[in-house]
């Protein structure tokens, strides 16, 4: 069936709202990669079991991930009529009980985390109800706006995330999805998408921040007989999963994202480059671009405006360095994954040579909310430099490591204390970093900065992919360096000289350091090669890499002189 | 021709060239060991860098691909050029200390020994024989292998490089020598079966290539895999059947 018009999409909307409303129970579980590491698979087969065993009617359906990776496996229920109630830590054997309450009709309150009666949907700012009346026996619940974990939140990119199934269009559609796609191409001119981007100035996501309006009008201006729109999942970052988190739990709305984007180019072509070995993302997303199509979404005159478009998702190999645009490009062309100097932009020549804007997942999902609401609407969000929210996945030595949307502008202190629940008892925040292995890291009197590119910048950080690690006392500082040099010496290409032979030089040096064969002429050099490294590497890795050894020295030179002069490692993390 | 200032100069060079070029043009030398005047320039090894600035933004790149710009200022020599410089052949150094070019880089920078600890690698990676294979010669021959710090060139899946037309474009551009080729004049190839085949061979060593010398089709005598090594000195592209003929035929 193909959608053309604004009833047939409505059409569409009330059979997904008969998805998520059956008129009988429904349960969702939480089983993204999270939740399927803490027992979501067997959650899902005990109730299956227990709503059979006690002749229940309701379906069971797996969602993905909410952002509360502490509390997995995390179920939502559903019953008629009630507002949709949120259970943490579900494991197997609770499940029994659970039912039972439910068969009772008077759900359980051990476990219950907060109800959910209404919530406005960030697409559109309409609300969406689950039941306008609270039944006695969960008032006691907060209501999910008041929650803890959702207080200081506002969830943008992560506007469906764990609440939809992610197989289903149909449930996507209800909750206001492919409108702004219809109004993109049926009433706007793409000048007009790229103005109200520009307007809302919504920054890249990846790293840089460079403001998306900008990179899509050098793109539509570039001449060239094919443009390409990419859409860069390659997240290579240890210990950080959020993008594929978000696609797995929302593909469709990275979709409609890069449909929009294609639209405002002049693009007939894009592609998703997938980090191999995701394959809960590869299957939903696969799922998705299938279903578009099917729809009409994808392929030829789209909502019949005359706008063709089609999208490939592509699986790269998964190097670290793929992640840099020019490289992502090589692959996608079926070379080695390799940097290209960038002298000419790749909105002039990129993919196949042909004008080529790469955008981050978050970036793409930022899209259709800010066509549906308008740019007015996303730039009072935030800061006046960095507009809108920014998902952060909190790691590292902290009560609750969670994937979370905050507003621009929130202090790290605020997220790690309000969202991560702050450090352990018995330990107190040493450091932070943000943004991967290139960025440097943070002291902990740092810890008042505000969220955004530009401050992040300036305090030698970056906002990069926003992936938050919380560092306690025990961290050796020196450690943290020759473990990121180590990771980025593995994942650099080896095109160049300063960043193949300089990366691995300077973990050498940190590593003599750390095992008390370091001198006093070793600080002066790590400084000489950190400047020859940021400024003649070839790409961003090479020119980052650097960066953690820089801050490090800048804020922790004591540690560095504890264990060149005394030979002791003060956090007892090095062997000497 | 577009006006640049280089070194302090005001110059009008070929729009098309690139800042290695205009500057080895107007006789300022500018260190480098991956480019060749006939071929693309990669910026692999980066000694080449310089500093250019343009609406007021200074930046570092490598001078043999940047294409030179309109009102482009350039200095090659810097304080800051030189300390990069330095550090780069300091890292080859420490990789390769035995290569010649290396040693006669690291004397006049004035680097007594480096301060890493000493690898003995024979190659520099500067990846110009894969590229004169490629972009050059046509012939796709050799690749990069593996990758990072344990990357090194080879013929694919390493064995002998089935496309090599055994030219040795690769060995005379090697800046690190590194590529061993020799002709051997009656070299016997046992056939399957008994038979024993004599005649000249070409060896390139580190590519697994022996490669018997074919027959001129003009003359038909056996003659060694032509050189292109000429008409890339001179700019000039390679004619299609440039390795059918020996070299006196061809003339």
């Amino acid at each position: 069936m193909k959608i053309e018009s604004v009833r047939e999409l409505h059409k569409l909307k009330a059979a997904g709202e008969k998805l998520l409303f059956p008129g009988s129970i429904r349960i969702q579980v939480g089983a993204s990669r999270c939740g399927l590491a803490r027992g979501a698979q067997e959650v899902i087969a005990a109730f299956e079991k227990e709503l059979k065993a006690q002749q229940l009617d309701g379906i069971v359906i797996p969602v993905g991930c909410i952002g509360m990776c502490y509390e997995e496996p995390l179920v939502e229920i559903l019953l008629p009529g009630k507002p949709k109630l949120t259970y943490g830590s579900i494991t197997a054997d609770l499940v029994p009980s659970l039912v039972k309450s439910l068969a009772k009709g008077k759900p359980q309150k051990k476990n219950l985390l907060y109800r959910t009666n209404e919530e406005i949907l960030a697409i559109n700012g309409k609300a969406f109800t689950y039941a306008s009346k609270t039944p006695a026996e969960v008032k006691t619940a907060p209501v999910a706006e008041d929650a803890a974990f959702f207080k200081t939140q506002q969830r943008i990119a992560m506007r469906n995330a764990g609440l939809i199934n992610p197989l289903s269009i149909e449930e996507y559609v209800a909750r206001g999805g492919y409108a702004a796609l219809l109004k993109a191409v049926t009433k706007m001119k793409p000048e007009e998408i790229i103005e109200t981007i520009t307007r809302a100035n919504l920054r890249g996501r990846g790293g840089g921040g460079f403001p998306t309006g900008q990179k899509w009008q050098a793109c539509r201006e570039a001449h060239g007989r094919q443009k390409y729109v990419l859409c860069n999942c390659s997240e290579g970052d240890p210990g950080i999963g959020m993008h594929k988190s978000i696609i797995e739990s929302d593909p469709h709305g990275i979709v409609e994202g890069i449909i929009i984007g294609g639209y405002a180019i002049g693009a007939q072509e894009g592609y998703i480059y997938l980090h191999h070995g995701n394959e809960g993302a590869k299957e939903k997303l696969t799922r998705a671009i299938e279903q578009a199509y099917e729809y009409g979404l994808l392929g030829e005159n789209i909502f019949g405006s005359g706008f063709n478009f089609s999208l490939t998702l592509k699986e790269g190999a998964g190097s670290y360095v793929c992640g840099e645009s020019t490289a992502l490009m090589a692959t996608l062309e079926g070379r080695a994954g390799e940097p290209r100097p960038k002298y000419i932009h790749t909105a002039e020549k990129g993919l196949w040579d042909g004008p080529t804007s790469l955008n981050n997942v978050e970036t793409w999902f930022n899209v259709p909310p800010i066509i549906m609401r308008g740019a007015g609407w996303y730039s009072a969000i935030g800061t006046k430099k960095s507009t809108g929210t920014k998902v952060i996945s909190i790691s590292g030595n902290i009560n609750k490591p969670c994937l979370v949307e905050v507003p621009m502008g929130m202090t790290i202190k605020d997220i790690i204390s309000k969202l991560g629940g702050g450090l352990p008892a018995g330990s107190s925040l040493k450091a932070f970093q943000l943004g991967g292995p290139p960025a440097g890291i943070l002291p902990a009197k740092d810890a008042g900065i505000a969220l955004g590119f530009d401050e992040l910048s300036a305090a030698g950080s970056l906002l990069g992919s926003g992936g938050l690690i919380v560092m306690d006392e025990k961290t050796c500082m020196v450690d943290m360096a020759k473990y990121f040099l180590a990771f980025l010496e593995e994942e650099s290409c080896g095109r160049c000289v300063p960043c193949r032979e300089g990366v691995k030089r300077m973990r050498e040096v940190v590593e003599g350091i750390s095992t008390a064969i370091g001198t006093e002429e070793d600080i002066a050099l790590l400084h000489e090669l950190a400047e020859c490294l940021s400024e003649a590497s070839l790409c961003d890795l090479g020119k980052s890499a650097p960066q953690v050894v820089v801050s490090t020295l800048r804020h922790f030179m004591d540690e560095y002189q504890a264990h060149i002069v005394k030979q002791v490692c003060p956090a007892k993390r090095c062997s000497m | 021709m577009v006006p640049i200032t280089l070194d302090g100069t005001k110059t009008k060079v070929d729009s098309k060239a690139t800042i290695l070029q205009a500057a080895r043009e107007a006789g300022i030398a500018i260190p480098s060991l991956c480019s060749h005047p006939g071929l693309s320039g990669l910026g692999n090894c980066r000694l080449c860098v310089v500093e250019v600035e343009k609406n007021g933004r200074k930046r570092i790149v490598t001078s043999c691909n940047y294409p030179v710009e309109d009102g482009l200022t350039v200095t090659t020599g810097s304080q800051k050029i030189r300390a990069i410089r330095k550090m780069i052949i300091e890292l080859l150094a420490t990789r390769s200390p035995h290569v010649k070019a290396i040693r006669e880089y690291a004397a006049e920078m004035g680097i007594e020994k480096p301060r890493f600890t000493r690898g003995n690698d024979k190659c520099i990676l500067c990846g110009l024989c894969v590229h004169v294979c490629s972009e050059y010669v046509g012939a796709h021959a050799i690749t990069f292998s593996g990758h990072g710090t344990q990357k090194f060139v080879s013929s694919p899946l390493y064995r002998s490089a089935a496309d090599c037309v055994g030219c040795g474009a690769c060995v005379a551009v090697c800046p690190a020598q590194c590529i061993t080729m020799e002709d051997r004049a009656d070299s016997k190839t046992f056939v399957p079966g008994g038979a024993e085949e004599v005649g000249p061979v070409r060896l390139i060593h580190n590519w697994n290539v022996r490669l018997p010398w074919k027959r001129c089709k003009t003359c038909g005598k056996p003659f060694p895999p032509p050189s292109p090594m000429d008409l890339l000195e001179q700019g000039k592209p390679l004619p299609g059947d440039f390795f059918a003929s020996c070299d006196n035929c061809r003339k």
